[in-house]
């Protein structure tokens, strides 16, 4: 039986101060999926995300989320997003790991509708998952690029989102946190939440994600769970060589 | 105590201490969104209100009310249009409040004892009508800002975060700039219209070198602003000074001293 899109950007077309960002782009996106965003800087992948998301709006085409044009969709809970510059807000922000995470208890609980128990235990439960439950009373700004990308997560999954959109998740942490952070991306997606990640990094791509799309010259190109190097040149515009990771 | 015999500084004590209550509570908000000039704005719109009731013989504090809530609403919709420079609509309405109220006060040769009462802050001018306004604009905005704890945090730490979890930011945004103009037209009769944007940012500041959660800043912002207000209002009726001056210059002492205790704490740790 085909799988019903829960996400489907269709004819998706953006322009930015005169110049063409996607031209006709469409992209579905099934529950379960695993799938990474990649292109040549400027090709306009995190454009495309923030248009699946209703962030921004298209210049043309349309968006549907879970069967629900986007300008009719209300539960925004069902969706998570680490933007690129998550890790660079200001670090004196005096706010605790805890207080991060239970500001977006908003989609649960709506405007003006009180913290309880059940709530906290929620926090709690999500800070554990990422593996920063003891962390919860330090200030946000104290904790490593590593430790920090894990308590956005965590912020994403009180929400208990169904898809989670990461722009650039790995961009300024070191390898080893890299590799904690797709070994538990993997535990997620195997849990059922549906992963979109636009990224640079083309080597870890090809070995956790299972749908690769290239966004290339205003289009979206689709991969396998491999990628053809071949055709990645072609798709950059130059020569592409993926580095290999072990994870 | 002897002072607390006289009804102006009952009056002036209780207005000191919804003072520092809800100008911290709302400074907290301003600085982490690193807005502290719109204090200054806002205070500056609000005196061109005062000037506008004088020159209309209508209560100040409301066209104070009318004024700044109008400023409040303009530098929002202006820092739409400046996405990218959005210090830039604070700027432009701060010009736009000082040439109106100086508008405004050559228009009612109004350059009074009354007037400088404002600017300055003043114990003795603060009147009945006064503290019942400045009671229920501090009940709405402690209301609020309780009700709306979740959602200005998040709008101030992640305002993208905030518009995707649905959090109506437009609407917020709007509402917290009242709020701000609301603290403002509240806190001027004793702090003063040019000092009332200190009271707004310096107890944060302070707070902030040693709390450990975005709370406990609110909390012990409150705290360091009512020690402030109380030392303020004491030695300007034993002095005979401007309590604006005083209040404002006592806050500053207390976050040098919190500055200053808080290095050599440090120091002996290391």
């Amino acid at each position: 039986m085909m799988k019903t899109p829960i996400i489907e950007a269709k004819d998706i077309s953006f322009a930015y101060e005169g110049r063409n960002i996607l031209d006709n782009t469409s992209l579905d996106i099934y529950p379960g999926d695993f799938m990474a965003i990649i292109g040549p800087n400027g090709s306009g992948k995190s454009t495309l995300m923030k248009i699946c998301t209703g962030l921004i709006k298209p210049k043309q085409g349309n968006v549907v989320l879970f069967g629900k044009e986007i300008n009719k969709f209300k539960e925004w809970g069902r969706l998570g997003y680490i933007p690129q510059k998550a890790t660079s807000f200001n670090q004196d922000f005096p706010a605790t790991v805890e207080e991060v995470v239970k500001s977006n208890l908003y989609s649960r609980i709506g405007l003006m509708g009180r913290v309880k128990k059940q709530h906290i235990q929620k926090v709690h439960e999500v800070l554990d998952m990422v593996g920063m439950l003891d962390f919860k009373d330090r200030l946000i700004g104290r904790l490593s690029g590593g430790q920090q990308q894990r308590v956005f997560i965590a912020k994403a999954l009180v929400s208990s989102p169904e898809i989670l959109f990461m722009d650039e998740p790995t961009t300024g942490i070191d390898a080893n946190s890299e590799k904690d952070f797709y070994a538990l991306m993997d535990e997620l997606n195997k849990k059922g939440i549906t992963i979109v990640m636009v990224t640079h990094d083309i080597g870890a791509v090809s070995k956790n994600i299972s749908r690769v799309i290239c966004l290339s010259r205003g289009k979206a190109h689709e991969h396998g769970c491999g990628i053809d190097e071949s055709n990645l040149n072609e798709l950059y515009g130059h020569e592409v060589a993926p580095l290999r990771h072990n994870h | 105590m002897e002072m607390l015999q006289y009804d102006f500084m009952q009056r002036a004590f209780l207005a000191g201490i919804l003072i520092s209550i809800i100008c911290p509570v709302i400074g907290t908000f301003v600085v982490l969104r690193r807005l502290s000039m719109i204090g200054d704005t806002l205070s500056h719109a609000s005196l061109a209100g005062i000037a506008a009731g004088m020159l209309g013989g209508f209560y100040p504090i409301w066209g104070a009310i009318i004024f700044s809530v109008a400023a409040a609403i303009g530098i929002e919709k202006l820092r739409k249009s400046f996405a990218q420079y959005a210090e830039l609509s604070i700027s432009i309405v701060l010009s736009a409040s000082i040439g109106l109220a100086v508008l405004m006060i050559s228009l009612a040769d109004s350059f009074n004892a009354d007037l400088m009462s404002f600017l300055f802050g003043s114990i003795i001018a603060v009147t009945a009508i006064d503290i019942m306004v400045m009671a229920g604009i501090s009940i709405f905005i402690i209301t609020s800002v309780w009700l709306l704890y979740k959602e200005l945090l998040y709008i101030t730490f992640d305002e993208e975060g905030a518009a995707l979890a649905g959090v109506p930011t437009d609407l917020l945004n709007i509402f917290f700039t009242v709020l701000t103009a609301l603290t403002i037209v509240a806190a001027m009769r004793v702090v003063g219209i040019l000092m009332i944007s200190s009271m707004l940012v310096v107890p944060v500041a302070a707070s902030m070198q040693i709390s450990k959660s975005f709370k406990s800043t609110m909390i012990n912002s409150v705290i360091l602003g009512m020690l402030a207000v109380v030392f303020g209002l004491v030695a300007s009726y034993y002095f005979n000074l401007a309590p604006g001056g005083t209040i404002v210059l006592f806050s500053v002492a207390l976050l040098l001293l919190v500055i200053g205790t808080k290095r050599v704490i440090l120091k002996n740790i290391d």
